[in-house]
C-alpha cells in the first residue's frame, strides 16, 4: 500500500512541470502521515484512503499556471467579441450590396447605357462576394488558433456548412445564368444564411436532448 | 467537521507563523501538531498548507530548507523571518481585535 501511495503522488504530479520539490515534500508528508497511521493500527487501506483524502484539492498549488491562462482568456474575449462584430459588419454590408446591386443597372437602363449598369451591378456583386470572403477567412484564422481537436460534431457541421455554401452558389450561378434575373437570384445567398440557421438550431436542439439523456 | 474550519481556514497564515515561532519545522510535523491542539477537531489539507507555505515564503515571511529525516528521507523544513515575526504580531493584534468584536457581537446582553 505505501508503494501505490507513492505511485498516487506522482500520478498527481504527472504532467506538472516545475513542481519536483512539492511533490517531493508532499510525498514524504502523505508518507509520514500513512506510517503514523499504520502505527496507530489503521488497516493498510484505511490509512492509505485518509493518507491520500489529507493531501485535498492539489490544483490549488498547480493553479498558478493555470489561473494565469484564464487570465489570458479574459483579455482576449474583448478582442474576440471585436473581431465577431466586425464579421457581422463586413457580412452586412455585403448583403446590402447584393440587395442594391440593381439600382445602377435600372438607373442606368433609363438613360440607355444598360451595358455600364451592368458592370456597376457586377462591380458590387464581386465587392460584396469579397466581403463575405474576408469575413469567413478571419474565422477560420479563429478556428486555427484553437488547439483543441474537433469533435465529431463539430466537424459535421463544418461539412453541413461548406456543402450548404456550395450548394448555394451552384444554384445561385445556375438560375441566374439560365433566367438572365440577376436583379433577383441575390435572394438564394439569405435562403441560404436562413437554411444555415436552421440546421444549426435543429442539430444544437438534438445534442442538447443527447446529453439531457 | 462540525467546527467552521472555514473561518479557522482564513487564518491559516497566522497558525503556520506561531508554529515556527517555537522552532523550525515541517509541513507534516506543523499539521499534526493543529491536529492535536485542537483534539483533533481540525486539520489542514496538505494543498492548503503549502499553498500558504509557497504565498508565506513569497512574501518573506518565512525560509526553507532541505534537510535530513531520521528515516533518510529528504524533508523541507521551514523557518521564521524577522519578517515574518513581525507579521504574525500583525496578525495576532488583528485576530484579538476580531475576537473581541465577535464576542460582543454575539453576546445576547448589551
Amino acid at each position: 500500500m505505501r508503494e501505490q501511495l507513492i505511485q498516487y503522488v506522482n500520478l498527481l504530479f504527472a504532467g506538472a512541470q516545475g513542481c519536483e520539490d512539492i511533490k517531493q515534500e508532499i510525498l514524504q508528508n502523505t508518507l509520514d502521515r500513512y506510517d503514523d497511521l499504520i502505527a496507530e493500527g489503521k488497516v493498510p487501506e484505511a490509512a492509505y484512503r485518509l493518507a491520500i483524502s489529507g493531501i485535498g484539492d492539489i490544483s490549488e498549488i498547480l493553479g498558478t499556471q493555470r489561473i494565469s491562462h484564464s487570465v489570458n482568456a479574459h483579455i482576449q474575449e474583448p478582442e474576440t467579441k471585436e473581431e465577431q462584430q466586425k464579421q457581422k459588419k463586413l457580412r452586412a454590408t455585403a448583403i446590402a450590396l447584393y440587395i442594391l446591386c440593381p439600382i445602377p443597372l435600372f438607373l442606368l437602363s433609363e438613360l440607355g447605357a444598360a451595358t455600364i449598369g451592368l458592370c456597376g451591378l457586377l462591380l458590387m456583386v464581386a465587392i460584396a462576394t469579397a466581403l463575405i470572403i474576408m469575413s469567413s477567412k478571419k474565422e477560420n484564422e479563429e478556428e486555427k488558433q484553437e488547439p483543441s481537436p474537433m469533435t465529431p460534431q463539430q466537424s459535421l457541421r463544418k461539412t453541413i456548412k461548406n456543402t450548404i455554401n456550395v450548394a448555394g452558389l451552384v444554384i445561385y450561378l445556375l438560375l441566374s445564368f439560365t433566367t438572365h434575373a440577376w436583379y433577383i437570384t441575390w435572394l438564394v445567398f439569405p435562403i441560404e444564411a436562413a437554411i444555415w440557421e436552421l440546421t444549426k438550431a435543429i442539430l444544437d436542439l438534438k445534442e442538447a436532448t443527447k446529453h439531457e439523456n | 467537521m462540525s467546527i467552521a474550519g472555514d473561518l479557522i481556514r482564513g487564518h491559516t497564515d497566522a497558525i503556520i507563523l506561531a508554529r515556527l515561532l517555537r522552532g523550525d519545522s515541517y509541513g507534516y510535523e506543523i499539521n499534526k501538531t493543529i491536529s492535536t491542539i485542537s483534539s483533533g477537531r481540525f486539520e489542514l489539507k496538505e494543498a492548503t498548507l503549502y499553498t500558504a507555505f509557497k504565498r508565506l515564503e513569497e512574501s518573506g515571511c518565512i525560509a526553507s530548507y532541505w534537510g535530513d529525516s531520521g528515516a533518510g528521507a529528504r524533508r523541507r523544513y521551514y523557518t521564521i523571518t524577522a519578517a515574518g515575526k513581525d507579521a504574525y504580531h500583525r496578525l495576532m493584534t488583528e485576530w484579538l481585535e476580531t475576537k473581541e468584536i465577535m464576542d460582543k457581537l454575539l453576546r445576547m446582553e448589551e
